[in-house]
């Protein structure tokens, strides 16, 4: 047993070691070259060649925080508010204490000509007042730690005959579930399954297919952002906040 | 039973007698010993501001008090360095005799500091024990006191005696000695390298509030191994030897020659020693630094060609910094800066748009004896109204990053109009050379701003209540600078199932813990699981024994290990005594067990052929094809019998 310990923890090392590991070479000098391209930008055109490079970078499935804000700011420039939007949101899942991403996030939903009122934030991000102060991968790892720290403290106690040590477990176990369930909460606008944005003007369906009545009064237009109810093959049905549900092509939605 | 003679009782009783005598005897020995009270001191012989230790021993006494220092306390302050019991309880037991001893003593431990000089006495120090008053005897000491002398002259310096927090000052201990009698040029020390002078300062380790460079790193540079200099307090060296321990630091203090007139008012070249330490006051308040204390043996003359040393004492009285608040009121511009700062301002781009953010830097640069960049805080930008009403501050106070002796702000700010520039910014610092606060100037900074295109905030879409939904406004902001630092691109992937199966293995591995330590814990205490563990491999161990027997040429040897390791595994397994076996029992046990009926006619036949070998009767056996049937045997027995039944 006690060769079997540091043989573990080695495993587990490597393990753990691997979750960190990245290759950035690559994604480095896209990451300049986007910044290059946005500094001498001078049309939308331009701007949206540097967007282009760097979604480019998130091609394979990378995420990070900075890439999608200055994704943000690359749209914003090129004009196209609710990609902005779409990016500065899912920046803002990486960045939750960014003062500059906030401020631009708001100057983006001020311009953005079809944004709609927002609903004021759910209650229980009251209750789980910390979620605004720790990032989603932050979280996430928060609980995982916490959870194996579970079953070191389990351990303990029964190994130790330390019942005091129940104590922990619970306080930890506590701690888990709250962090639990708000990263449960947060997972859909993680995996980008929730929230979307319409990114040029189009006129919301009753149904799927252009035959089917206009669902609003008033076309829906660049920057405003739904909740996805259900997909079709080339349509999403969404909740837009305030105003009901309708069909969009999926050719005016970005997510 | 046997009857006792009269010679062997008389005898049993006369030892009891001598043994009651020797037990009466010694508990009466030191219940006849009276309690007492003994002193001692470290030393007869002290220097002012020295201290002695000081010894009480209460003996004779099971629960002894403490002692009364009342009538010490009149001449030395008492500080009490706790007390130790050295109680002793001894039991001898020879031929059968027991005898006790127990000694009671317990000692406590004081350091006095002498208040006067001269021939001082220790009066003697009382206790009560068990009712009754003691009395203690009487210590003289001598504490010598400085004398009036041109031979070394001691005195501190302070670089400033008011300061303000965090403006730092420096504090010297100078040693002034007299150049030696017969060469003026040698160092007066260089003869005293067996016994260097003692300095006592005490800023080594300063009081809470001030704020000193790390102990080691400050007398690293003036350690020095020619002996030649000055021992510091108690700050100490290892020698690196095991039985040496640690030895007085030496430390090279020399600062050259100043001349001063000695008390026949002619004037002498004295070689200088500086300690010099530099402080920074964090709290407000009276610091005193001092009495600095040299003493030790120097040399005074030279008499037949040999130096006359002299044993002597000399003190500089302690001298006070006054650490004050900055005064009130402050200007509105004040920004915590104490001293001498140099603040410059820049900005970048100097060409962009209305709305686009630009990064004003303030960099304050501190100059000689001047207050920590710590305290710096990021000036209020809104208080200057051209900047307020040219530009949006995004940032209104920035945290500063201290770079060497520069703090350096970065505020976010965003032109409003085309055509508008950084005007000069004005920041106050207070000056603690004239009390005053001190307006400092940064330069204007001239920018390119042009016009912005404007979003024009269109209808609202869609079918929107009717009251207020409509909270689009046209502004004409645009938005902060992209990230440029390639370091913030990180992977920020998260692994889910790496993640899980981490904390899985964690628990998997917390649960088969939980599983195997109490398991493992108790079978480790299950003898008899752990017999039948053992069971084979001492069996084998035994076979192999047999092999080396019969290759030495002892042949009864090597059948009784055979036997024995047959015997051996049939009792571990079974828990039995195998001395106790027979080879009816072990047949009874191979029958319990299962052992097919050949394996153990095998056995059988085998112990009974040792043991016709052994006993003289019978078939003689081979012991090289007895041992390797044993082996085979026991192979082949082993796992049925560890079985347990």
């Amino acid at each position: 047993m006690s060769k079997a310990f540091p043989i573990c923890l080695l495993l587990l090392g490597s393990l753990l070691a691997n979750l960190f590991a990245s290759d950035s070479g690559v994604r480095e000098r896209s990451f300049v070259r986007a910044l290059e391209l946005f500094d001498s930008a001078q049309s939308p055109d331009d701007y949206r060649e540097s967007a282009k490079v760097l979604e480019s970078i998130l091609a394979d499935g990378y995420r990070s925080g900075a890439v999608y804000y200055n994704l943000g700011n690359a749209y914003y420039r090129a004009g196209e508010y609710g990609r902005a939007i779409l990016n500065y949101r899912k920046a803002k899942l990486f960045r939750p204490r960014d003062p500059y991403l906030a401020a631009n996030l708001a100057q983006a939903l001020i311009s953005a000509p079809g944004h709609l009122t927002e609903s004021p934030a759910p209650w229980w991000t009251h209750v789980l007042f910390w979620t605004e102060w720790l990032s989603y991968p932050t979280k996430v790892k928060v609980v995982f730690v916490e959870l194996a720290l579970v079953a070191i403290s389990i351990a303990s106690a029964v190994l130790l005959r330390r019942p005091r040590l129940n104590f922990v477990t619970g306080g930890l176990l506590i701690i888990s579930l709250a962090m639990g369930i708000d990263v449960a909460l947060g997972y859909a606008d993680f995996m980008g399954s929730r929230r979307a944005v319409i990114t040029g003007e189009t006129i919301a369906r009753k149904g799927i297919g252009t035959s089917y009545e206009a669902a609003f009064d008033q076309p829906l237009r660049d920057g405003a952002e739904f909740q996805v109810l259900s997909e079709a093959s080339d349509w999403t049905f969404g909740h837009f906040e305030n105003i009901g549900d309708g069909w969009i092509r999926n050719e005016f939605v970005a997510r | 039973m046997t009857r006792s003679s009269p010679s062997r009782i008389f005898r049993h009783g006369i030892a009891g007698l001598v043994m009651l005598a020797i037990w009466l005897g010694t508990g009466l020995s030191w219940a006849a010993d009276e309690p007492e009270i003994q002193v001692a001191i470290s030393a007869d012989e002290i220097f002012v501001g020295d201290s002695v230790d000081f010894h009480v021993e209460i003996r004779n006494s099971k629960n002894p008090s403490a002692p009364d220092m009342s009538a010490v306390k009149a001449e030395f302050e008492v500080v009490a360095n706790g007390d130790e019991s050295r109680n002793q309880s001894s039991t001898f037991i020879i031929n059968g005799r027991v005898t006790q001893q127990s000694v009671f003593s317990h000692v406590y431990h004081f350091r006095l500091i002498p208040k006067t000089a001269g021939k001082l006495t220790i009066p003697a120090v009382t206790a009560t024990v068990d009712g009754k008053m003691l009395s203690g005897n009487e210590v003289a000491l001598r504490v010598i006191e400085p004398e009036k002398q041109d031979l070394v002259l001691v005195e501190i310096e302070i670089s400033h005696a008011k300061v303000y927090p965090t403006q730092p000052f420096t504090v010297t201990a100078r040693v002034l000695v007299r150049p030696l009698p017969n060469d003026g040029d040698l160092n007066p020390l260089s003869p005293l390298r067996r016994r260097p002078p003692h300095l006592q300062v005490n800023w080594v380790d300063p009081e809470s509030g001030l704020k000193v460079e790390e102990k080691t790193r400050w007398l690293q540079p003036l350690l020095t191994n020619d002996g030649i200099g000055f021992t510091l307090n108690d700050v100490a060296i290892r020698t690196g030897s095991f039985f040496d321990g640690d030895r007085s630091a030496v430390l090279a203090l020399s600062k050259g020659r100043e001349v001063r007139d000695g008390l026949d008012d002619k004037p002498i070249r004295y070689f200088v020693y500086e300690l010099s330490r530099t402080i920074t006051p964090e709290k407000t308040g009276d610091y005193s630094f001092g009495p600095i204390i040299v003493k030790g043996t120097f040399v005074s003359g030279v008499e037949q060609r040999e130096y006359v040393a002299r044993r002597l004492v000399a003190i500089a009285p302690a001298t006070t910094v006054e650490v004050r608040e900055v005064p009130s009121p402050r200007p509105p511009t004040f920004c915590g800066g104490i001293g001498k700062y140099q603040v410059t301002a820049a900005a970048s781009p100097t060409t962009l748009r209305v709305g686009d953010p630009l990064t004003l830097m303030l960099d304050f640069e501190r100059g000689a004896q001047s207050g920590s960049l710590e305290l710096i805080s990021a000036p209020d930008l809104s208080k200057n109204t051209q900047l307020a009403a040219d530009f949006d501050l995004i940032d209104k106070n920035p945290t500063g990053r201290i770079e060497g002796s520069v703090k350096k702000f970065a505020y976010a700010i965003r032109p409003k109009r085309p055509d508008v520039s950084i005007p000069a910014l004005s920041i106050s610092t207070f000056d603690p050379q004239t009390e005053e606060f001190v307006e400092t100037g940064t330069s204007a900074i001239p920018l390119e701003v042009s016009e912005s295109g404007r979003v024009t905030g269109g209808d609202l879409v869609g079918s929107m209540p009717s009251t207020g939904s409509n909270t689009i406004k046209t502004r004409a902001e645009g938005i902060s600078q992209n990230i440029i630092d390639p370091s913030e691109l990180r992977d920020e992937r998260l692994s889910l199932i790496a993640w899980s199966e981490a904390v899985l293995a964690i628990w998997a591995m917390a649960g088969l813990l939980m599983l195997i330590v109490p398991l493992y814990g108790r079978k480790s205490s299950d003898f008899v699981w752990q017999r039948r563990q053992q069971a084979r491999r001492s069996a084998q161990r035994k076979l192999t024994e047999a092999r080396t027997s019969l290759a030495e040429g002892r042949s009864d040897e090597a059948l009784g290990q055979a036997r024995s390791a047959i015997i051996g595994l049939v009792a571990d397994t079974q828990n039995r005594i195998a001395e106790g076996l027979t080879t009816v029992d072990v047949a009874q046990i191979l029958s319990t067990a299962a052992v097919p009926v050949e394996d153990r006619s095998d056995v059988l036949q085998l112990l009974e052929s040792i043991e016709s070998a052994e006993y003289g009767g019978g078939r003689s056996a081979d012991p090289a094809a007895a041992i390797e049937t044993a082996t085979t045997l026991i192979a082949r027995i082993s796992p049925l019998l560890e079985r347990g039944f």
